[in-house]
């Protein structure tokens, strides 16, 4: 049906606010604010607490791959000394490989004098000081304990008298 | 864009004092040190079980009344004996069975001899020396070193075997 009356400014503006509103019903546009302050606050304190927990660990001793250390329940902390490592298959003064185990423990020429010349590069720094004669003994768990004995043996002649064995904190198996 | 800052308010004659502080800039140098902080993290605590080597070495003592001497014999199998003034007080073959692991018997026999100890009165210093075998594996080693070390003994000493 058609009709004739002519259609008034308010009516047709009506009419448009009408379909405005209809279109507006149907298209949802969802904006999600963010809370930038908040996640600025939990990021610094996360870096504060970050920074803090790192930054009291005194020694940090380095770790060789392929190495399952003993764990133990009353360890103390690392102290800043030289270290000689036990893989499964070689012997290692603070990284530099002296062969493998069996012909190290053979013929410890080699090893005897690694250790004499940390021990003189340590007297040479501290002229004043009496050679302590602190060493740290990383070796995996499954090795034999005679082995780790004989070893202990040798830096012990060499005046190691005291050998710091390394182990993972905590109770484990 | 992120920002913080408020609507000016008062005349628009007067300059706003409301600055905006970018924060995306922020949060990147935020994010990329906790990152940092996680990657370069130590997560293993390393730590050590010292030895006082007494056999031989310019640090030897005799300051240790007591003395401690585990002979391992195998697998879960000791002798603990106890020392005293270089005489032997008391001595105990240590055996895992079905009612007790071997080391917690180690520790018993250990707790009993720290009673001992503290019921004399005096501060007693106590040293071990452990002796090990070709069937026992290091981590055996670490475990009894562990448990002397946890019962109070200040030298512990590891006797160099051969094979």
């Amino acid at each position: 049906m058609i009709l004739n009356t002519p259609l008034k400014p308010s009516l047709f503006t009506k009419r448009l606010l009408a379909r405005k509103h209809q279109t507006k019903k149907t298209k949802r546009v969802i904006v999600v604010g963010l809370m930038l302050t908040s996640m600025v606050d939990m990021f610094s304190l996360l870096v504060i607490f970050l920074l803090q927990s790192f930054s009291n660990s005194p020694e940090v001793m380095a770790m060789t791959k392929g190495i399952v250390l003993p764990a133990a329940v009353s360890a103390a902390a690392p102290i800043d000394a030289p270290l000689l490592t036990v893989t499964e298959t070689e012997i290692l003064v603070d990284q530099k490989s002296m062969g493998k185990i069996q012909d190290v423990l053979a013929r410890p020429e080699a090893l005897v004098k690694s250790l004499v010349d940390m021990k003189d590069g340590w007297q040479e720094r501290h002229k004043t000081e009496a050679f302590k004669g602190d060493i740290h003994l990383q070796a995996d768990r499954g090795l034999s304990s005679v082995l780790i004995s004989q070893l202990i043996g040798i830096v012990n002649s060499q005046g190691y008298a005291s050998v710091h064995l390394a182990v993972v904190n905590g109770a484990g198996k | 864009m992120a920002g913080i800052g408020g609507p000016s308010r008062g005349s628009g004659r007067r300059r706003s004092l409301d600055g905006e502080i970018n924060l995306v800039p922020f949060i990147d140098l935020l994010s990329m040190c906790i990152c940092f902080l996680l990657m370069t993290a130590i997560w293993i605590e390393v730590g050590s079980i010292q030895l006082h080597q007494l056999f031989g070495t310019e640090g030897m003592d005799n300051n240790h009344p007591v003395e401690v001497e585990v002979r391992m014999n195998g697998k879960s199998d000791y002798r603990v004996q106890i020392e005293q003034q270089g005489k032997v007080i008391s001595a105990m073959e240590i055996r895992s069975d079905a009612t007790m692991d071997a080391k917690a018997r180690i520790s018993q026999f250990m707790a009993q001899v720290q009673n001992l100890i503290l019921s004399s009165g005096t501060e007693v210093q106590v040293s071990a020396r452990v002796i090990p075998t070709a069937t026992v594996d290091y981590a055996e080693l670490i475990t009894i070193l562990d448990i002397l070390k946890g019962y109070g003994v200040s030298a512990l000493a590891v006797v160099p075997v051969r094979n």
